[in-house]
């Protein structure tokens, strides 16, 4: 199990901060705290620390949302499952890197 | 409520409080998970593991392992926020191949073996030969680790070989504040970024690489404040999105256009006349070049930066005439507040510490200093490059507090206080870092005096300029023999004699000094994986075993030395015996002997009672009439430094010139030591990326990190790429003079190169840009230029290294 705790910062415009919020909703997993003028408190929980971050990215992205910052982690089951030698990364990757938005920006 | 509920009421309580403040509610209420109910965990502080930006952590502990991280609300630093290298930062101690036991090379092989036989081969290999003995550590040692290495090398082994890897980050920002104010480190604090009108960053991108202080300024802009951000930069990255300027100049440039600036200033009469008649001298380069210049005079100077006009730095430069005027215009305004932010771009420079002091020289000319918001500051990658590197001194030139092993009155107080010998310090400044890995790989009959090196708490396999000469040659030398304590195996460990299986972070007590003077500490709270142990406790454990062998360095004055300590009973406790290192507080005891290093150089750091309360105290503190202690915000200003004498605005009181007055230097432009041509005809830039940090080491074992930010890739304008051929994602060739590598190219990715110009992020062991890399360094401050040096690119098999002889390159 893995629980975030994340504060999003919506849009000022005021019709995007609305679609940002009907889009969270459709988000399992997500319990939506008391908005505070237009940043909002969410928790996420997961049954595993890998899927979170995905939650994460996947809200970054959202139309109407500026950023997310993180304020805990709880990652009691989180053991990392491989060490960064020999993990499979091969010369012939393809593909840009999937970057994400997973910073506080 | 149950376990799982108690979790979840936790994190909404953090994020509920975090937003409300950030909607500047005028009560956030309590946003901490508090202590010991309902079977949750039990909290403790610490700072972050990673960037300098010292952002402290609440950490979550149940049943002897880490389990949660949380923002500290209490912190200054971070108020609650943490990014995403600091959330994750627990899991770090949990990758599966954590080194458990020490490994020592047999037959090729790396074999299990018993600490006793380790300590033992290290000690004999130093009793061997002491002067071939060098000690490799870094930014990341704690302030008792580094402190403790730095006094079995110079006041125990008379030993100045003894560099931390931050001479590969910082050292061009300390050559430029000690040759600017005759001290180190900024004066300024990170209320700098909450006070300023403009934020001016000179090759940083702090968006990635120290995002929670770049999220203050960016929250300052929601709440509705109105700050300037300009991005003086070679590449787009994160930060450019959110600036209203982005002004991109050719690689080296930024000499002529800090030179612009101040042509400008003078040119249009609207540098501070006072501030310049009151607290400042002008001053040149010797030739060869020097810490410390020559005098040179207004006039003189006025005339060596009249050539930069803006015409003449936008040909050098690209950057367009009226951008250069709109900074010039910029400075010249009282009623502004300038920050200027720089990091890595400005101190990997071939003429670091030159563009270092230009930077501060605008600052002092245009009287932009001294009033909050108005500061040149500069930030380090590592969390106690300042702490460690910086204020212990653990550089092969330097002694604690600011002191110099050339300077004989430094050396005698040091022998002092360390309560040694006189004449036991050698006068004899050790080997830069790259001179030392450079002798390390150089045969011994070949000039290589240095045998055997032990490195802790980094990486130079992957992090030291061009690996091929700096670290590969070590390869073969049947006589040289390289340990390495390490959390887990890296490149460095592949090469490794002896490997030692370190604790890491909270594994372990620890003392951090962060980017703006700030020294924080931590108490050990879970234990290391099987026989992993603290780097501290190797380091007091090889010197007891060189008493026992009977090195004479081993004892002071009273036959001591820094095994010896007590308890509070009076009883001598054996703390380089593993079982008893953690009966009394060896971190304390060490930082308390440290403390009065401190002094000299009004750099007195806190007792460590009062660092043990606080989320980290801001030096010089100093106690209060009431007994209290109270730290400083703002160095050499009469209203906050308690060591400005009374009545004076400013007072820059450790001043090379010993009158109190600071130093604007006049440095001309220079070109790259390496710079693009017909057949290298690409810029090739390296740096960090937000996910990981620095060599990856510990984030690529965190699978969130390695997920988001896999592998390192190679950014190219999409202009080049069509030239060459090469699809977004094609694995090309990098080539160097040095050497090539292999990686995708990413084109339109997170960064933006301009035409001619490539990055590639070092993070990736698999994908080694420092094979590549350049290694010419700074005159003065000896730290290298990773982001400038001459590469081509190619299909995969198309081209074999080249290795050619390049043009020569300047020292
Ligand atoms: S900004 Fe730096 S210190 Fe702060 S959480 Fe991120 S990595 Fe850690």
């Amino acid at each position: 199990m893995s629980v975030s705790g994340l504060v999003i910062t919506l849009s000022e415009e005021p019709s995007a901060r609305d679609r940002a919020l009907e889009s969270l909703e459709a988000y399992p997993g997500i319990e939506r705290g008391q908005l505070s003028d237009r940043w909002l408190p969410v928790v996420v929980e997961r049954p595993d620390d890998e899927s979170g971050e995905a939650v994460f990215r996947e809200i970054s992205l959202l139309p109407g949302v500026e950023y997310v910052d993180v304020v805990f982690v709880h990652f009691e089951n989180a053991d990392t499952k491989q060490g960064a030698l020999g993990n499979g990364q091969t010369k012939g990757m393809h593909g840009s890197p999937q970057v994400t938005a997973a910073s506080n920006r | 409520m149950n376990r799982r509920d108690f979790i979840k009421f936790s994190a909404m309580a953090a994020a509920t409080a975090m937003a409300r403040r950030k909607s500047g509610a005028a009560e956030a209420g309590p946003g901490e998970a508090s202590n010991g109910e309902g079977n949750s965990p039990e909290w403790h502080k610490a700072p972050c593991r990673f960037c300098g930006t010292g952002c402290h952590v609440r950490v979550g502990v149940q049943d002897g392992r880490v389990v949660a991280i949380q923002g500290d609300e209490k912190a200054d630093v971070n108020n609650g926020l943490l990014c995403v290298k600091g959330y994750h930062v627990g899991m770090i101690l949990y990758g599966k191949d954590r080194l458990t036991q020490p490994l020592l090379r047999e037959g090729g092989e790396l074999k299990p073996v018993s600490w006793d036989k380790a300590i033992d081969v290290i000690a004999k290999r130093i009793m061997e030969d002491p002067d071939a003995f060098g000690f490799y550590g870094s930014g990341q040692w704690t302030i008792p680790e580094g402190y403790v290495a730095q006094k079995l090398m110079k006041a125990g082994l008379s030993n100045n070989h003894i560099e931390p890897n931050a001479r590969l980050c910082m050292a061009s920002a300390v050559t430029g504040f000690v040759s600017t104010y005759g001290v180190d480190e900024p004066a300024g604090c990170y209320q700098d970024l909450d006070e300023c009108d403009v934020l001016i960053m000179w090759g940083n991108n702090p968006a990635e690489m120290h995002p929670v202080l770049f999220s203050r300024v960016i929250d300052r802009r929601s709440r509705g404040e109105k700050v300037r951000l300009i991005d003086i930069s070679t590449r787009r990255t994160r930060t450019t999105e959110f600036c209203q300027d982005y002004l991109e100049f050719r690689p080296q440039t930024d000499l002529a256009i800090a030179n612009g600036i101040a042509h400008l200033l003078i040119q249009n009469g609207t540098f501070d006349r006072e501030f310049v008649d009151r607290y400042c001298h002008f001053r040149q380069d010797t030739e060869p070049d020097s810490l410390f210049g020559k005098p040179m005079s207004f006039e003189e100077y006025r005339q060596a930066v009249a050539k930069y006009t803006p015409e003449y730095v936008e040909e050098l430069s690209g950057v367009p005439a009226e951008k250069i005027r709109m900074l010039g215009e910029l400075f010249g305004r009282r009623d502004l507040r300038i920050t200027s932010l720089w990091c890595m771009g400005m101190n990997q420079h071939s003429r670091g510490t030159a563009i270092n002091r230009l930077v501060h020289g605008i600052h002092l000319l245009s009287g932009h200093f001294g009033r909050p918001g108005d500061a040149p500051t500069s930030l380090t990658g590592q969390p106690s490059a300042c702490g460690t590197a910086r204020e212990v001194g653990t550089l092969a030139h330097a002694l604690p507090g600011g002191r110099l092993v050339a300077k004989e009155d430094h050396r005698r107080q040091c022998e002092k206080l360390w309560n040694v010998p006189e004449g036991r310090i050698s006068s004899k400044p050790g080997y830069h870092t790259v001179k030392l890995w450079e002798k390390f790989c150089t045969p011994t009959n070949q000039g290589g005096d240095i045998r055997t090196l032990f490195v802790q708490v980094t990486n130079p396999g992957q992090s030291l300029p061009n690996l091929h000469k700096h670290f590969r040659g070590k390869k073969g030398l049947e006589d040289k023999f390289l340990v390495v304590s390490e959390v887990y195996p890296s490149a460095s460990t592949e090469l490794a004699d002896l490997v030692l299986p370190a604790s890491l972070w909270v594994e372990k007590n620890g003392i951090f000094g962060n980017s703006e003077r700030r020294t924080q500490q931590w108490y050990k709270m879970v234990e290391p994986p099987g026989d992993a142990r603290d780097d501290c406790w190797m380091t007091i454990a090889i010197a007891r075993r060189l008493y026992e062998l009977g090195h004479s360095g081993m004892k002071d004055r009273d036959g001591q030395f820094i095994f010896a300590m007590k308890n509070d009973e009076g009883e001598e406790v054996p703390i380089w015996q593993w079982p008893h290192y953690y009966d009394i507080n060896v971190d304390k005891r060490l930082y308390e002997e440290y403390r009065p290093f401190t002094w000299m150089k009004h750099k007195n750091v806190a007792p460590y009672d009062e660092l043990v309360k606080a989320r980290g105290l801001r030096w010089p503190v100093v106690e209060t009439d009431d007994g209290g202690w109270r730290e400083t915000r703002f160095r050499f200003s009469g209203f906050d430094d308690p060591f400005v004498e009374e009545g004076k605005r400013i007072q820059f009181y450790h001043s090379v010139t010993k009158d109190d007055r600071a130093l604007i230097w006049f440095n001309p432009y220079e070109p790259a030591a390496e710079e693009p041509d017909k057949e290298f005809r690409y810029w090739l830039c390296t740096g960090r990326v937000l996910e990981h940090w620095h060599t990856g080491t510990m984030t690529m074992r965190v699978p969130p990190l390695r997920r988001s930010m896999p592998h390192a890739y190679i950014e190219m304008h999409p202009d080049d790429a069509a030239e060459e051929g090469f699809s977004n994602g094609e694995v090309i060739q990098l080539m160097t003079r040095r050497g090539q590598i292999e990686a995708p190219v990413w084109i339109e990715g997170r960064g933006r190169v301009p035409r001619g110009s490539l990055f590639v992020p070092f993070f990736d062991e698999h994908r080694l840009v420092n094979l590549v890399t350049l290694g010419a360094v700074c005159p003065i401050s000896k730290e290298p230029d990773y982001k400038k040096c001459a590469a081509k690119v190619g299909k995969v098999g198309s081209s074999t290294p080249a290795m050619a002889k390049g043009p020569e390159v300047r020292p």
